[in-house]
Parts: C-alpha cells; sequence; structure tokens
C-alpha cells in the first residue's frame, strides 16, 4: 500500500468512525431530516461545515491547498439535484452512509449500494449538461463555463469576484 | 454564436448521455468510486473480456487508489465504531420503512435498488452527492455545491413527505 492508499484509508476509518458516533448513517435519520422531524443530521453536516469552512480558509492563506470547485452547469446540477434528492429520499442512504451503514450492521443498504452501482454503469456514464439541451444557450454558457460560474450569467458580464465559482472571495 | 447541427430529440438525449464530462475535480467523490471503479472492478471479475474492449474502464483506469481505500475505510470506521458501543445492529429493513410499507424484504430491496440507481444517475449529473457538494464543497463556498445542496435538500423533502406521509406524529 502507498502512501495515498494508506492516507485515504486513515481518513476514511476516521470518517466513519465519527459518522458512526454521531448516528448518521442510519436510515431513520436519513429519512427523519427530510420528513423535517430529526434535525440530527442537519445539525451534524452545517457544525461540519463551519468548522471545516475554518480549516480551509487557514489551509488556503496558509498555500497549503488550493480551492478546488466543482463545475457548475446549472442545468446539470439542478435536474442531477433534483434526482439525487428523489433517490436519497427513497432509499433513505446517500453514497458514503449507505457502506457506513453496512459496517454498522444494517445490511439492506447493501440492496442501496448495489442500485447506485447499477446507476453509474455504462450507458448513463456521461454528464447530462444543460447546453446540451439547450442549443440556442450553448455560447452564454460556454462563457458561463470559461468563468466557472453562473454569475455572469446574471450579471450580464464578467466581473472579477462574482465571475468565479467561489463565494469565499467575498468573505475573505 | 456557434449554429449547432439538427438533431433529432432521441439522438440529442442519447448524446448527452454519451458525452463524458471530465471532471477536474479532485475531491471526494465516493459516489463515483462506488459507481465507476467497484461497476469496473465487478466487471472485470466477471467478464475480463469485455473490460479489456470498453474504452470506458480503459480510459478511466480501474484501479485501487485512495479514494477505493476511504470508502473501505468508511466501512472499517463504522464497524469499530458501532462493535465498541454496541450500537452494531443486524437490520433487514428499516423501522421506518417497515412502519410505512410491512417488513418485506423483497419490497424494500426493489425500491432500494431503483433510488439508488435515480440517485447516482443524479450524483453523477450533479458531479456529487452530499459528501463532495453537500460538507466538501460547501465548506469552500462553491456557487455549485450550494446550488446541489438546496436541490438535495429541497427535493428529498418533497419525495420524503410523499412517501413516507406525515400522518404519523
Amino acid at each position: 500500500m502507498n502512501t495515498d492508499q494508506m492516507l485515504g484509508l486513515m481518513t476514511g476509518i476516521l470518517f466513519g468512525f465519527l459518522l458512526q458516533k454521531g448516528r448518521v448513517l442510519r436510515f431513520e435519520k436519513q429519512v427523519g431530516a427530510m420528513l423535517l422531524k430529526d434535525m440530527t443530521i442537519v445539525k451534524f453536516m452545517l457544525s461540519a461545515i463551519l468548522v471545516g469552512m475554518v480549516g480551509i480558509v487557514i489551509l488556503k492563506d496558509a498555500g497549503i491547498i488550493t480551492l478546488s470547485h466543482k463545475p457548475m452547469n446549472l442545468g446539470a446540477v439542478l435536474l442531477g439535484g433534483a434526482l439525487f434528492g428523489t433517490g436519497w429520499a427513497v432509499m433513505g442512504y446517500c453514497p458514503g452512509t449507505s457502506i457506513g451503514a453496512l459496517g454498522e450492521g444494517r445490511w439492506h443498504a447493501l440492496f442501496a449500494v448495489a442500485g447506485m452501482v447499477a446507476g453509474a454503469g455504462r450507458p448513463l456514464r456521461g454528464t447530462l449538461s444543460l447546453h446540451e439541451i439547450d442549443g440556442s444557450r450553448v455560447e452564454r454558457l460556454r462563457q458561463d463555463r470559461v468563468a466557472g460560474s453562473p454569475w455572469s450569467l446574471i450579471m450580464g458580464h464578467n466581473s472579477f469576484i462574482l465571475g468565479r465559482n467561489d463565494l469565499l472571495v467575498l468573505l475573505v | 454564436m456557434e449554429s449547432l447541427p439538427r438533431r433529432s430529440l432521441g439522438r440529442r438525449v442519447g448524446h448527452c448521455f454519451s458525452v463524458c464530462n471530465h471532471s477536474v475535480d479532485g475531491e471526494v467523490q465516493l459516489f463515483w468510486l462506488i459507481g465507476v471503479r467497484a461497476a469496473g472492478l465487478l466487471e472485470r471479475t466477471v467478464v475480463p473480456d469485455r473490460v479489456a474492449a470498453n474504452e470506458y474502464f480503459t480510459q478511466e483506469k480501474v484501479r485501487v487508489d485512495w479514494q477505493f481505500m476511504l470508502v473501505l475505510g468508511i466501512f472499517l470506521g463504522a464497524l469499530i465504531s458501532s462493535a465498541t458501543d454496541r450500537s452494531y445492529k443486524l437490520e433487514s429493513v428499516p423501522p421506518i420503512w417497515e412502519k410505512r410499507f410491512g417488513p418485506s424484504i423483497g419490497k424494500r430491496a426493489l425500491w432500494a435498488f431503483l433510488g439508488g440507481i435515480v440517485a447516482m444517475v443524479g450524483a453523477r449529473m450533479a458531479d456529487g452527492c452530499p459528501s463532495g457538494h453537500g460538507l466538501s464543497g460547501t465548506m469552500q463556498l462553491s456557487v455549485s455545491s450550494l446550488v446541489a445542496f438546496a436541490m438535495f435538500f429541497s427535493i428529498g423533502i418533497l419525495v420524503a413527505a410523499i412517501v413516507y406521509g406525515r400522518r404519523s406524529s
């Protein structure tokens, strides 16, 4: 095992351990959050985000890391997000927690994992983006993709700050 | 404005799915791993010739890297944690599900499988799941992640209300 694999494994064990301690791996907690009855996951995620954000700003300022944004294809993110939300509510797990749920004995998560493996299979391997559907908007979205943000599209020009897929620059 | 060749809807949809949008992102892409990598590993074990001939798997190298180890680690971490504090429990149908749809394992399996397919197609389209977008991306205040996170939860709340109902409380 090389260093990368070792670090991945250690991070994973710690992540899985803490997710389990936070009790967020469970179907009841995930569906409970979506039914607005159990806020465990919401609290867990928001605290993780706040703490992580501080760490990221410090590491970024120290030059140890660079920010890594996922591409902003508005159509793909909206449609994909909606599909994910639908599947998430029905199966009661997200990809990471399904594996963790198996670890704590909830073996029915295997069905969800099998479905996800099938969903990631060959016929659906592409990424559906809005500019592939709506040809008339190709050029605008292409420019937008260069800027990496929908804000340039909304603002109508490439603003130096808002043209980035990065709200962090506004805060720090 | 660049003019596009006219295409039928069917071909256009087909094209959408065949375009492989390579992510420039080195983030924790759990869904990608469990999906493509595991599918690749599985397929390589079952039908080795097909994987060798499949440009997708040769293009996206099937290998055990740090992301694979991370997912394995999540399993082990949850196992260690639950085994040491006695919260480990073998469960065949989730309680909420059982209350609403009965104790049938087959029914649960079918819907979890279908839900898994839909969720994974969505995650790959949006390029992230609650780990990649919800945690990692939101921490960096990526616009795409904030939008995706909002969609995950808002649609999840809507569908959960329809599927599980609100009558029991």
